[in-house]
């Protein structure tokens, strides 16, 4: 078909049409970008006062940079611009580089603009919801991840808790089972000195197992405190080579306590405790060594105590040398039952670490572990204070309610050289005090009318003057406090060590 | 006086628009709007020695530049904002590929790397790590908050300034 050109009437309907969808607007410029012609809706714009030779760059900003140098042209759409302040348009901008200067036409783009905005957003909103999503689910698993290992842990707890019940049944049976089966033999007459050394063994094994779980409870709830005193720790390590000089001898183990010669007199640090970590360190080497030796070596060096303690028993696998200091475990096999609660080397490990020093082990199974520890320990030079002694035999007042205690306190005493009175409550011993006039004053902390710290208090506003020693089976840090409070010289732990409270009274005098 | 061209570039979301909005008009809104091409805003900056500068702000639409017809854009800028939304480390490594297509495109021209979202900080997934790299790499990298205005004008300045000292 021949083409035709389109009659006038038709073409300008065309152009009407084109006019009102787009307002094309077609600007001139110079070389400078001065305008010199205009043509189209200029008013659309909002650009109806431009006035021939005026710099285009001024009203149209977005003219600076872009239109320098251009040899071909070019389109920017969906330009948003500001002709004038609160007048905003959306053009599709054509930059055709002329002749002799620069043509601009802008066709409006404001409708279509919103119609791709609206499907933009759209997308844009779906992208980010889906982004969060994912990272939701991540943090999802991740926390799925996490509750697994918890639940892993509560199970192994729950796991470890009955194995601790059964075991500490087991533990605290096994030593009465030995008590109530030799004093049953006393109603056949027989008392051989062996079975008092089996009851003796069986009760002190129960003490520790006691002694243990408080100090694991005092450990978890941050109640454990350190006193450190002047401390012989010479005395300390001839205190564990006689302790388990008898095992070693029984067992055909040898053992060795050294101290290095350069090991000061006295050192500042708890004493008690350093005690019971050694006595921890040295009975757990027993309880895995069958044969060889056990060997303890004490050194100091720059207030420092250096202690090793090492054997050549079963040795523990490189997997479990960190476990075993957990509470409640022990080396070998969870479901095994071996010796005791399974606490000793976690209270060992938080009291090295409490007396600021660090733990090491060395372990090769079969062939025996090493476990080195280094803590704080200035050297002191105090001399410790002692009181005149009182010439002439001593008057002691014992206070007690419980008749058995006082009967045993009274059988170690009677022969040591003390005058013994005996109280059963506050009120007597205040009386006792008046009437007798004692040297000494050997008090428990529960009584049945008052407390042992308000006796003494009672007692030092009548004017006695003497040393006072508690005796408690509470041992707590508050009340030693207390009774350090009203002057009391000593504070000692039931259930009583003779040996203890002999050497105790001899030095308060 | 003189004027200078600086587009905004970076991933969607990011808060180019918002950025602009902070530093010409004061004002910020929570709501994402996107943008559709290229929004042009201006202002006058003081310069380092008194001269002052018009800049033209060019706040373009997401990742348009990486196609020919956002690339058009570009023509003539004399430096760019590159901004990372703080929150979504996924908009670094947009801004990484931004900064290699741009600068191939323009050349040496000077930009500065704006890390948005700074009142978000506690979720923020670029790391300082992250922003260590960018440094080492010779990016200058600025933290800011289009949403309390902390850090905007100080990026727009730096830019400015470097725009400037050519």
């Amino acid at each position: 078909m021949k083409e035709h050109r389109l009659p006038q009437e038709l073409q300008h309907y065309l152009d009407r049409q084109l006019f009102h969808r787009v307002h094309p607007l077609c600007l001139v410029a110079d070389a400078q970008e001065r305008l010199t012609g205009a043509s189209g809706d200029l008013d659309f714009y909002g650009l109806a006062d431009l006035v021939e030779g005026e710099r285009l760059d001024n009203v149209l900003p977005w003219l600076s940079g872009t239109a320098a140098g251009l040899v071909e042209p070019l389109v920017l759409e969906f330009l948003s611009m500001e002709t004038r302040p609160g007048v905003a348009h959306t053009a599709h901008v054509h930059l055709v580089p002329l002749s002799a200067g620069l043509g601009i036409v802008l066709l409006d783009a404001s409708d279509e603009q919103a119609q791709r905005r609206e499907r933009q957003q759209a997308a844009n909103e779906l992208a980010l919801l889906h982004r969060q999503r994912e990272k939701l689910l991540a943090e999802l698993e991740q926390s799925q991840v996490r509750l697994q290992e918890s639940h892993r842990r509560l199970e192994e707890a729950g796991q470890l808790k009955s194995l601790f019940i059964g075991n500490m049944s087991h533990e605290f049976r096994t030593p009465l089972t030995s008590i109530l089966g030799y004093l049953d033999l006393r109603h056949q007459g027989e008392m051989k000195p062996a079975y008092l050394d089996a009851m003796e063994g069986a009760a002190r094994h129960l003490l520790s197992l006691v002694d243990n779980l408080l100090d694991q409870a005092k450990l978890e709830n941050d109640e454990l405190q350190l006193n450190p005193t002047e401390t012989d720790v010479r005395e300390i390590a001839g205190v564990i080579r006689q302790m388990f000089e008898r095992t070693a001898r029984q067992s055909g183990i040898g053992f060795t306590v050294e101290v290095s010669p350069r090991l000061p007199a006295c050192l500042l640090l708890d004493g008690m405790r350093l005690r019971q970590i050694l006595v921890n360190l040295t009975g757990n080497a027993f309880k895995f060594t069958q044969q060889g030796e056990i060997r303890v070596t004490l050194d100091w060096q720059d207030a420092r105590l250096n202690v090793a303690v090492s054997d050549t028993g079963s040795g523990i696998p490189v997997a479990e040398q960190r476990r075993i200091f957990e509470p409640f475990r022990q080396a070998g096999q969870p479901a095994i039952r071996r010796h005791g609660a399974g606490l000793g080397l976690a209270i060992t490990l938080a009291l090295v670490e409490r007396m600021g020093g660090r733990m090491q082990l060395e372990s090769t199974p079969g062939k025996g572990s090493r476990f080195v520890f280094d803590i704080d320990a200035p050297e002191s030079h105090r001399i410790p204070v002692t009181r005149a002694r009182t010439t002439g035999r001593r008057h002691l007042l014992i206070v007690e309610d419980d008749p058995d205690i006082r009967a045993l306190l009274g059988a170690y005493l009677e022969d040591s050289g003390y005058d013994l009175a005996f109280a059963a409550d506050g009120g007597m011993a205040l009386a006792a005090l008046t009437a007798s006039k004692p040297d000494l004053l050997l008090m428990d902390l529960h009584l049945p009318d008052m407390m042992g710290p308000q006796v003494v208090q009672a007692a030092r506003d009548e004017g006695y003057e003497g040393p006072v020693i508690i005796l408690s089976a509470a041992a707590g840090q508050a009340e030693q406090a207390q009774a350090a409070a009203v002057g009391v010289d000593a504070y000692l732990a039931k259930p009583i060590d003779p040996a203890v409270l002999l050497k105790t009274l001899s030095e308060l005098g | 006086m003189q004027a200078a061209k600086i587009c905004m570039v970076g991933d969607f979301s990011v808060g180019k628009t918002s950025m602009v909005a902070r530093y010409v008009h004061s004002t910020f809104s929570d709501r994402y709007l996107t943008t559709v091409g290229v929004k042009i805003d201006t202002r006058q900056v003081e310069l380092e020695g008194g001269m002052a500068m018009k800049l033209v702000l060019w706040d373009l639409a997401g990742t348009d530049v990486l196609n020919a017809t956002g690339s058009a854009y570009l023509r003539g800028a004399a430096g760019y904002l590159l901004v990372i939304d703080g929150t979504r480390r996924d908009t670094l490594e947009t801004a990484c590929r931004l900064q290699e297509q741009v600068s191939g495109m323009l050349g040496d021209t000077p930009f500065v790397a704006a890390v948005n979202k700074a009142d978000l900080k506690a979720a923020w997934e670029v790391t300082p790590d992250d922003i260590s790299q960018r440094i080492a790499a010779g990016w200058p990298v600025e933290c800011c908050s289009a949403k309390t205005g902390e850090g905007v004008g100080a990026v727009f300045q730096q830019l400015a300034n470097a725009i400037a000292a050519r």
